[in-house]
């Protein structure tokens, strides 16, 4: 039906603005000046929420996390090779990102690991935080 | 061989998928100074043991594999994963192909592809035609 094709045909950006939306996002849209560099992986277990940021050229030296609000801010500086260029295709230079984290961690627990240009965030849960099963038993001699 | 090519879509989210192996030619720059010419490769990811560099008949030749601890639990964000990361290379003529040199540091290869020692200058005759 010629009337459901725009729909359609725009549901790709229609996605993209919604995952843009600070409650859907758990990373806010980049601040001016910095584009979505590094590319992330966002994830969780039952004890910790994990983070992983290809950084390829940067050390940990050249990176900072702050914490703040539930909130994760990677930035730092992937330093720029010296000489004439012949061809460039490697971001250098700072980049910001911003991760909303999906439940609250222990800010003094997380730790941080750079190998091989990956950085990998370990932030343990909040033991308030964590899903525990509740045990559901029905009172003998009772029915609902 | 060796087009631009970016493996990531930073703009995009959740593009890659659970367990899938990508395969893509790394972000690359090169550089020239005094000395030769030098190459940067972008393996983020990437282990030292996985990295297979060549060169036959003058084609510079990269394979390098990232394999990343798998993920557990619930996934929010996923824009990279297991990627193979393949380069070819024509190598100028004039490189010293003996003084060739690669180190890995923070993710990123380089090589060097050194140019060849200055000669001494020679001086020639001209002679009365």
């Amino acid at each position: 039906m010629p009337s459901r094709l725009p729909l359609i045909y725009g549901l790709p950006s229609l996605l993209d603005r919604l995952m843009d939306q600070e409650d859907h996002a758990p990373f806010p849209a980049p601040e001016n000046g910095f584009g979505c560099y590094p590319p992330l992986q966002l994830f969780e277990d039952g004890d910790a929420v994990y983070l992983r940021a290809a950084i390829a050229g940067a050390s940990l030296e050249n990176v900072n996390l702050v914490f703040n609000n539930n909130i994760l801010v990677l930035r730092g500086m992937v330093p720029a090779p010296e000489g004439r260029q012949v061809r460039r295709e490697r971001p250098t230079g700072p980049f910001r990102r911003e991760v909303r984290l999906p439940c609250k961690v222990v800010p003094g627990a997380i730790r941080a690991v750079m190998r091989d240009g990956l950085l990998t965030v370990t932030m343990p849960k909040d033991p308030r935080a964590k899903k525990r099963a509740i045990p559901v038993c029905a009172l003998p001699g009772e029915e609902l | 061989m060796n087009t631009l090519h970016c493996p990531v879509l930073p703009n995009r989210r959740r593009l890659a998928r659970p367990g899938s192996v990508l395969s893509a030619q790394p972000l690359l720059d090169i550089m020239e100074r005094n000395d030769g010419v030098y190459l940067y490769y972008n393996l983020p990811g990437v282990r030292l043991e996985d990295i297979e560099l060549e060169l036959d008949g003058g084609v510079l030749s990269l394979q390098a594999t990232a394999r990343l601890a798998p993920l557990g639990g619930k996934v929010h964000a996923l824009e990279f994963s297991d990627i193979m990361y393949e380069s070819t290379l024509r190598v100028p003529a004039m490189v010293d192909v003996k003084r060739i040199e690669a180190s890995f540091v923070n993710g990123s290869l380089r090589v060097f592809l050194p140019s060849p020692g200055k000669s001494a200058p020679v001086r020639i005759p001209v002679i009365q035609g």
